[in-house]
Formats: C-alpha cells, structure tokens, sequence
C-alpha cells in the first residue's frame, strides 16, 4: 500500500497523534460579506424567456438573488493563472465511433409522444415570444 | 438472511438450500411490510418474479450467475426498459423508457433481480429525498420513536438516493443504485446505516442515468457490506461505448482481502471538514476511528484542503448551470407531462414546464440561466470553473502525501422532519453537501461507512476518500473498519 | 426549415434598374452550412439516408433523458479534410464542443451542440476564379475562411396553415453539419455565387458531401452591409434560406442595392434577419421584433476533448491523399486538354461531369475533348437545366456518350442531330447507334444532293441573295433552313453553309458574265 518510504517506527506507548489530528474546533475562515443583489426587472423577463419557466412570484426572485449573493463568495478566491476546468477528463480524448448506422424503431424511440399525426410530432406554431409576466413589474417596485 | 449480504446468497443457492424466486418473494413480501417508509415508487413485482424464474432455472442446471437471486433496487432516476421512470417529478410521471441504463444492464445480465424503482429528491436536486411528486421517504430507524412528540413526524432519510439506502436498510434487498452528484449516495447511506460506494468519474457509464449534473455526476452504489459493494462494483465497472466518459480501468476481477491490512497505510484528516454546524458526536466518531487507523498501523497527519470553504458556492454554480442546460429538453413534445396550450411553442413549453416542475427545480434552471448569461458568464461560471481546479489540485497535491481521506459525510445525524421542513430546499442542500460535494468536484472515488449509532439510536458514518481509481485500496481499507465496528444494520 | 408563415411583411420596393453612381460598396460575410455525407448522424447511430418521417431518429437524437452523444469519426475526418481543402493554417489538433442554448420545436434537447470556442480549423482561405462575361478574362476573388466547426444540425418544421401547428420531422435532427464561416472579403452577390460553386465543387470532389442545395445539403446565410471603404463597416443583415447558386446572387445583390439606396435616402439600415423570396426575387424580412438573443454556450460536459491525433486520424496523411480538388481539375482540362475557362468551370462545377468526362475521356483519344466538351456542357447541361435534373438521375452510360462523340467526330451524325440523340440517351440510356439508325438521323453529306438544295433555296430566296451579295451574312439563314427542313436537319450544316456561299458567289459570276455579256 502506497508508494515504497522509509519506514517509520511507531511508538505505541505513546499518547496517539491521530487523535490530534482531527480538529476539536471547526476550521473556518469568516467569509466576505457581499452587497445585497438586486436582479433588474428586465433581466427577470430575459430569463423568463430563455429559461421559459416563470418565476411565478416575487419571492422566486427573491430566491435568486439569495442564490446568486451566496455564489459570490467565489469572488473572493484568487484565480489569476488559473485555467478553467469543466471536467476531470479535460485531457482524455473521448473514443470516435464507427459510421455504421443502426435501425431505430419509432414506436420505441418516440412511444412517450402525447401528440403525434401520420407519423409527425404535432407541436403548436413557433417564433412567437413568450409574453412578458407583468404582475412581476409591479410585485417588484 | 438479507443481514448477511449477497455472500449468504450465494452460498444458500449453492447449497440448494435457497431459491431466487423463494428470496424474490422475501423481498416483496418485505416491501410490503415497509410500505408506509416510502422508499419505492413504483415496485416491479411481474419482471422480478419472472427474472428470479429465469434465476431457478439456472440453479437447477447448476450454471449460476454471480448476482443470481440478488434483488437489488434501483433509483428512479435510471432508465429502465418498459418501467415507468420518474424523477419523482410530475414531469416524467408517465414516461417509460424504452432502454435499460448500462450499470442495471451489466446487474440484471449477473442475474440480480431488479425489484423496484425507489423514491428520490426530485431529479435529485436536493439532500433529504423529502423533495419528491410521490411523497418524502422515511427513515427506518427509530421510526416509532420519531412519531412520539409529532404525529406523523419521522426521521429523514438524507439523500437524494434516499429511497435507494432505506429500501436496503429496511431489509427488503442486498443492494441498491443511487446516483451521486454532490452527496446523493453517501448522505443517505451514512444517515441510514448502510454502506455506499461513490466510484471515480469515469469508472461507471452514465448512459441511461438521467443526468443532474453531467460532469459531476456518478452512479452509486449502496450495500449491506463492503464486500457486496465490491462485487457490484467489479460488475458495472468498464468501457461502455455508449458513453464517452467512461474509463478504462481493470476493477472486473476485483476481490477484497479476507482481512486487509493496513500496515503503513498513511491516512490524512482534511482539517477543514469539521465546519460549524458539526455534531459533537460526528466529531468524536471521527476522532475515535482516526485512532483505531492508527492502532492498526496507518499513520495518520492532519492535511489541508484550504479551499474547502469556497467549494459548496462553486458546485452551486455549476449545478445550476448544469441543471438549466440538461432540462432544456422537457418540452413535453417528445415526452413528458404536456398541457393542453397549442397558442405558440413557446407558451407550451413554459406551460409544461410550469406544471412538471416543482419550485425548487424551476429555481435552479432560472439561476444556472442567470450565471450563463453573457455578461454574467464569466464572472460566474468561468470562475466556478477555475475554483474547480484549485480544489482538484488541492487534493492532488495531498495525495502526494497520503494513501486516503477520513473525513465526516453529513454534519449531523438523520434529523426529524418537522425540523428538517422549516428550512427551504436550496439553505437544506447547501449545507449538507459540505464534506460531501468536494470529492464530486475533483471526480474522487469515495466509500461511506456506517460506524455506530448516536445517543438517540441513530447512525453516524465516515467517509474514506481516495484518490482517482484507487476503489481498491478505499475498499480494502473500509473493510477493515467494517470489520472492527461491526456496526448492526438492525434498526428495530 | 422553411415555414411558410414567416414572411411577416415586405422590403420596400426600389427601382432597381438605375445606374448606380454610389461610393458605397456591398461588404458580404458569408456562412455555409454543408450537410456531412456520413451514413450515421454526428453524434448517434441513426441513418442519415432519407425515409418517412420519424423512422430515422435514435433516442439521443430525440433527447431521451439519460442519453449521451458518441462522436461519429467519419464526420471529424471530413471536418479535417475540409479544412486542409480550404488552406486552414490551424487545424487543432484538441478540438473540444460546446452547447448553444435556445428553444424550437424541431430542437428537442433544447440546445444545439456546436464548436463555439474550439472547432476544428481556422484561419483559412478560398480562391476561386470568376468570368464575369463571356470574353473576359478570368479574374481571381479570394476569401478567408475564419473558421470551420462540426454542430448538429435541427429537425424538419412544417406548417400546417390550415390547422395552425408544426408538425415535427426529427430525421434530420442530429445529421453532422460543418459550418464554415467566411470573413466578409466579398463585395457582391455574384463574387458570392461563385464562391458558394466552388466551395460545393470541393466538398463534393472531397466526398464529404453531396453539395445538393436543392436538397437542402448546403445552406447560406449572408450578412451583408454597405460602407464607404476606409470607413467603419455599416450595419449588417443577415439573409437566411438562400437555397440556389441563384437565389445567393440575386438576394445579395438586391439587398446590396436596397441598403445603398436606404443610406442614400437618410434611412438608417436596421439589423434584421431577412429571407429571400424567389417569386418576387427580393429580401423580405423575416422578423420583425429584434429580440434579444443570448445562446448561453458552455463547454459540452459529455464530450470532454478529441484528440484527433490520439484517435488515428493523422493530418498530413489525409492532406497528401486529398483527391485533386476543382481548382487542380480545372487547370488540367485546359493546359492538357486544351478547354476553355467556361467549359472547365462548368465541367468541374455541375455534379458528377467531371467523373463522367474523365470516364468518357478514358473511353476516347484526346483530341475528341472539345466535342465532348461541347456535348456536355451544353447539350446536357441544357437539358438538365430544362428538367431540373442532376446527371447521376439520368440514364446515360459513359460508353455511349463516347460512342456518340464518335459518331460525330467521324460525320456519322451532325451537330443538330447529335444533340437530339444525346436527349434521348439523357431519358432511356439507349445506344446512340440504335436511335441513328431507328430515326434515320445519319448525316448527309451528299454534295450533289446539297448543291441541288441549295440552288432552289436560291431560286426561292432572291432578296436575301441580294442581301448576302451585300455582306449581310445572317441573310444566308433563311436559305440554311431551307435545306436543313429538306434534309431533315440530317445534313452537315458547315458544308451546307460552304456549298451554299460557293453557289451564290457561282450565280452571282454567272449573272455578271451575262451582264457583261450583254
């Protein structure tokens, strides 16, 4: 187990160190403290529309501005040099795969459809923006 | 019986003394009895007494499976061909895959008998299993006890995955899958006394895992013992072409030692997971096990990893931002609770969405979009992602010095749920995922173990952390605490 | 996705025939998206091959929750080659994927997966040559490339007006697409055209696509704008849905025409998205609100980075087995075979003529290729033209074109003639010998028969007689038809032409020794 060291003598009679290891306190620095954030009204439509889930009500944005002040604390870290990682196997090329096309059957690829014609997933006419909550307008001031 | 793990399965099938449909019925009969914890939404009665059919047929031509007459539950956030798969969302109330997840392909190909799908924090966003369409879950322990100052009150089980820990606490099957993004496997595995295996990412294929957070994200595993857990590991584990993100790695003929040795094991206790808010018994626990390592020859130092602190704000950037990008998909065309709107498609998908999703669900997709933002993309994001690599390379640079981690799962031990409901969802996630979290972020391996009950007669566990790929000595090691804790799953 | 419902209100209509004395030039950046002739989609295992709608989707094309996208690597090696066939001077060898966040019906995942941050090459160029009329000599328009990236393309929208849906075709969602993104070096809708003909001869010459555009298999997006040059670029619209060689000029040109005219007139250009109407030939613009637009992209989770080398696809292999592209293919058939700029330009542009003429000239000498030139570029390209058509639809066999060829090489047949049985080869594939001979369509070059011709299309033509005595040469064609309709168009038109000329010359001497004689 573990990489060949010099090997290191154990004293038994002695008072365990692990013990004193673990800390009896709670190891924490106090964070910064961060202004308080005010998320504009047009940014609350913005998201509405590319998310479009609404926010509902006023205490859903409230909510998002909690989450966002608490997401700040990564601010305070130092990160100049640091080159940003999405994911642990940032340096692993992924396997190509062989073009050979395989057969899908549509009554199993598609069986959860509510709304289907003549082989078409029927879905309402697009390009129509999403309209705007205006009760949050006023919920909001 | 099911005390003694899939080890006693398989001896008893050997023996002829048992048979997989005898232990199929065993185990349904014992779901029933535990109906009101509410570990399971939907239980596969038809396809599991047929499997543990197939399984008899088997023993008698004497060609047994490995995990022949294993019933195992699976959460219901894994695919599962012709059974209903959830999320524990209303949105996905009615959808039924029409392909099995890789990992429950490899069990159910072993022989294990897949028994039902258990309950969840809906599309597991969140750390009690309390956040689910069908109900919160409850913990088996002290579950009379719980209900005595509260009518009605309980335990939490802790989750997500927490339907997946109580179906094997409550003794209705061997092993269970669970997924872990932030915590999700090991939270409810150390709350309800079992044991939990949270594998490097990688090493599992998340094909047919419906995904929380891609790069986060593992499947689980939860077992009655440690040994059980290496052999469903060794089972799932390797390529899976279906996903790109699998590794390659030899754990198919992992077996542990009888009785491993830890001799020179050097065991290092990351000083910053004990933050405020910790049980004095956690902290006992923590310390007494760090000494028993060391009575059995580890040596054991104390380590930092110093941006512990910023770690649950970095994971809650890239979950959401996670969250909102992979439920973009839940329009209701393709599947999915649909409404009636046919205005415009946008409206449809705002309306769908509106009713399948609950509040904290639509909260996290409308703050992940938030720090998307082009000018928020930045600022947020990119920064979460740098913070990312400073807590990889923070373990990375203590692994230099260490062989493992011993460090707490959850802060305290399973809280009731009177208290448990007075905080909001995202303030209950946040803080339970502390000491959790960290190892998701740098794509860790990481093995919980239940050590002993608290004062009230609830369990309390410790988690070992390794290095990449390292499920073998993580296990090795586990399994010599196991042995000397010999923690008892009982919970009546 | 065209839906027929988007044409929300029309340009304003300006005189287009008016002489342009305007400082202001055209600035156009184009985007070209080039459907990969792969059998299986990008990033799953569907066909690609066209069937009913819905029966080529895999789950991960549908966004089945838990499904994962696995790199086709036919599409990264048609990337690759793509790349070296356009002079990309970076070709990354880590090349990574992003996604790019917006909501349509026919977009399942709710996000494309594209290569915002890391494509495959950039930093390219594109050299093509232009004739800008007949006699002109060919000039060169050279075009950067700033970057060529791998994205799925979206499924199939269509509008029912009638009921007021879309009905959602998800066949083609999924199917690997490169988008080469050209910088804005062009300065018209005709530099546009060509550019477009080149880049679809390549990657068709490349085999990494079929370049149909009327199938949809190549689609461009302009971005276009006006500015005095040395000044700041103007404001841009963007031009969608150009389905043509044709539509991409003419669009280009008319929008080009409308923005100069616009600025002229004090009227700020707007950013608008515009599609091209091809009844009333003009932009039209297609949405009317600007919205704002913000595609979130973020690093693909499930494709953590392709190392192409890591993955056996080696760079400078591919390079040195690149087939000859149309530039090279071109310079052969006129320094070896003597063609003119036009007759290459059409040959190594219309699909398949060039493996055809290379298939005819393996059949025939040489010396033959100016006939067969001829043959195919116009004969054949006017009928394909006529019926809309691609080569490969049509039934003709190389062996029997060269036998035609022949045919006319040895004055078996005349050029009207030849032209109609090559028509007929085009429909049924018939042996140019068989239709000769069922028509009774052989050439006649009979002198005596021509000049007895000839002498009563003189006797019945007197005026144009006197007209070609004068030098007017077009006078002769009444008298040509004369013959030809008494020939069944079967004889050889050029002796016909000569006989007819020696002829009058000979009445005209015979008329003035009478003259004189008198």
């Amino acid at each position: 187990m573990g990489p060949t060291r010099v090997p290191l003598v154990i004293f038994r009679a002695l008072s365990s160190k692990a013990r004193s290891c673990v800390p009896q306190e709670p190891v924490f620095r106090k964070l910064k403290e961060h202004p308080r954030v005010e998320i504009p009204i047009q940014t609350v439509h913005l998201l509405e529309r590319l998310s479009l889930v609404r926010f509902g009500e006023a205490e859903a944005v409230t909510r998002l501005e909690e989450a966002v002040k608490f997401a700040q604390a990564i601010f305070d870290v130092d990160t100049s040099n640091v080159e940003p990682m999405h994911t642990v196997l940032e340096n692993r090329s992924v396997p190509l795969r062989e073009d050979r096309p395989q057969r899908w059957d549509p009554k199993l690829v598609l069986n959860n459809v509510t709304k289907m014609e003549e082989g078409f997933i029927v879905a309402p006419p697009g390009n129509i923006a999403l309209k705007e909550d205006e009760r949050l307008n006023d919920l909001r001031s | 019986m099911l005390v003694d793990g899939i080890g006693s399965v398989a001896r008893g099938l050997a023996a002829r003394t048992l048979l997989p449909s005898e232990i199929c019925a065993a185990s349904l009969q014992r779901i029933k009895q535990t109906e009101e914890l509410n570990a399971y939404i939907t239980v596969v009665e038809e396809k599991a007494r047929l499997r543990a059919r197939q399984g008899d047929k088997r023993c008698e031509s004497g060609k047994i499976l490995p995990l022949d007459g294993v019933t195992i539950a699976v959460k219901d956030n894994f695919c599962t061909a012709g059974v209903r798969t959830t999320c524990a969302s209303k949105m996905l109330e009615d959808f039924v895959p029409r392909y099995t997840a890789t990992v429950i392909q490899r069990l159910e190909r072993s022989g294990a008998i897949v028994i039902g799908k258990t309950n969840m924090d809906e599309f597991a966003m969140g750390a009690g299993a309390t956040d689910s369409r069908f109900g919160p879950s409850k913990n088996p322990w002290r579950y009379e006890r719980a209900g005595e100052s509260i009518a009605g009150d309980f335990y939490i089980t802790g989750g997500s995955s927490g339907g997946s820990a109580v179906a094997v606490a409550s003794g209705t099957c061997f092993g269970a899958v669970g997924s872990d993004t932030g915590g999700s496997v090991r939270n409810p595995s150390a709350r309800c006394g079992v044991f939990a295996l949270k594998p490097s990412y990688g090493a599992l294929s998340r094909h047919g895992l419906i995904p929380l957070t891609h790069s986060l994200d593992v499947p689980g595993l939860i077992g009655l013992t440690i040994d059980d857990l290496a052999l469903m590991f060794s089972i799932c584990a390797g390529v899976d072409p279906l996903d790109s993100t699998t590794i390659r790695t030899n754990f198919s003929g992992l077996k542990l030692h009888d009785e491993p040795a830890l001799n020179g094991l050097r065991v290092g206790i990351p000083q910053e997971y004990h933050c405020p808010g910790m049980q004095d018994e956690v902290i006992k626990l923590w310390t007494d096990v760090a000494d028993l390592l060391e009575k059995l020859g580890c040596e054991v130092v104390a380590v930092s990893l110093p941006h512990t602190q910023y770690s649950l704000q970095c994971y809650s950037v890239l979950n959401c931002c996670d969250v909102a990008s992979n439920l973009a998909c839940y329009d209701g065309l393709e599947f999915g609770c649909r409404t009636e709107s046919m205005e415009s498609t946008e409206d449809l998908f705002a309306e769908t969405r509106l009713k399948g999703f609950s509040d904290v669900v639509r909260g996290r997709i409308l703050s992940g979009n938030f720090f998307l933002l082009k000018g928020n993309y930045d600022k947020f994001f990119r920064q979460a992602m740098r913070l990312r690599r400073l807590i990889y390379s923070d373990f990375e640079t203590v692994f230099r010095n260490v062989d493992l981690l011993l460090a707490p799962v959850t802060l305290t031990e399973a809280i009731l749920y009177s208290e448990w409901s007075k905080k909001d969802n995202r303030t209950r996630a946040t803080l339970e995922d502390y000491c959790t979290q960290p190892a998701n972020l740098a794509g860790l391996p990481a093995l919980s173990l239940p050590c002993r009950l608290s004062r009230n007669g609830l369990p309390l566990g410790l988690q070992l952390i390794g290095p990449a790929l390292s499920e073998a000595r993580l296990m090795n090691t586990g399994k010599r605490i196991e042995l000397e804790m010999d923690f008892q799953h009982s919970c009546k | 996705m065209i839906l027929k419902a988007t044409l929300l209100r029309s340009a304003r209509v300006w005189p287009l025939k008016r002489n342009l004395s305007s400082d202001l030039k055209g600035v156009v950046g184009l985007e070209v998206h080039v459907q990969i002739a792969s059998k299986s989609k990008l990033f799953s295992s569907a066909p690609t091959a066209p069937g009913p709608a819905n029966s080529q989707v895999a789950p991960f094309d549908a966004a089945i929750p838990g499904t994962l996208p696995v790199l086709n690597r036919q599409c990264v090696e048609a990337a690759v080659k793509t790349a070296l066939a356009l002079n990309c001077r970076e070709i990354n060898q880590i090349m990574r994927f992003d996604r790019k966040h917006y909501f349509y019906a026919d977009m399942p995942a709710g996000f494309q997966i594209t290569q915002q941050f890391h494509p495959v090459a950039r930093k390219g160029l594109l050299t093509c040559q232009i004739q800008r009329h007949p006699t002109a000599k060919p000039e060169a328009i050279r075009c950067r490339v700033h970057q060529i990236q791998l994205e799925q393309d979206s499924g199939k929208s269509i509008h029912d007006e009638n009921a007021n849906v879309s009905l959602i075709d998800l066949n083609r969602a999924g199917v690997g697409l490169l988008e080469i993104v050209f910088k804005p070096d062009l300065s018209s809708g005709e530099d546009a055209a060509a550019l477009v003909k080149e880049l679809v001869a390549i990657v068709r010459a490349l085999g990494v696509s079929t370049g149909r555009m009327e199938e949809g298999a190549v689609r461009v997006d302009a971005n276009v704008s006006v500015h005095r040059p040395g000044t700041p670029l103007g404001t841009r619209t963007e031009i969608k849905n150009m389905n043509s060689v044709r539509s991409v000029r003419h669009a280009i040109d008319y929008e080009i025409k409308r923005q100069i005219r616009s600025v002229e007139s004090g009227i700020p250009v707007a950013n608008v998205t515009m599609t091209f109407d091809t009844e009333s030939d003009k932009t039209v613009v297609m949405r009317d609100k600007e919205i704002t637009q913000d595609y979130r992209f973020f690093p693909e989770p499930n494709i953590p980075s392709v190392d192409v080398k890591q993955m056996g696809i080696n760079v400078d292999r591919l390079r040195n087995t690149l087939p000859p592209l149309p530039g090279e293919q071109r310079e052969d058939l006129m320094q070896r075979l003597g063609l003119s700029f036009r007759a290459a330009m059409v040959i190594t542009s219309e699909e398949n003529f060039f493996e055809f003429f290379s298939e005819v000239l393996l059949i025939l000498d040489s010396k033959h290729a100016g006939d067969a030139e001829y043959v195919l570029t116009c004969d054949v390209l006017g009928y394909l033209n006529e019926k809309s058509l691609s080569l490969y639809q049509t039934e003709v066999t190389a062996q029997n074109f060269a036998k035609l060829i022949l045919l006319k090489a040895t004055r078996k047949v005349n050029r009207q003639r030849c032209s109609n049985i090559i028509r007929l080869m085009l429909e049924d594939g018939t042996d140019p010998e068989e239709i000769l001979e069922k028509n009774n369509w052989s050439l006649i070059a009979d002198t005596t028969l021509i000049s007895r011709l000839c002498d009563e299309a003189i006797s019945l033509y007197p005026k144009e007689c006197n007209k070609l005595r004068q030098g007017k040469e077009r006078a002769a064609n009444k008298m040509l038809a004369h013959v030809r309709r008494a020939t069944d168009s079967r004889a050889d038109m050029v002796l016909v032409k000569k006989i007819l000329l020696e002829r009058i010359h000979a009445a005209n001497a015979l008329r003035d020794e009478i003259q004189i004689g008198r």
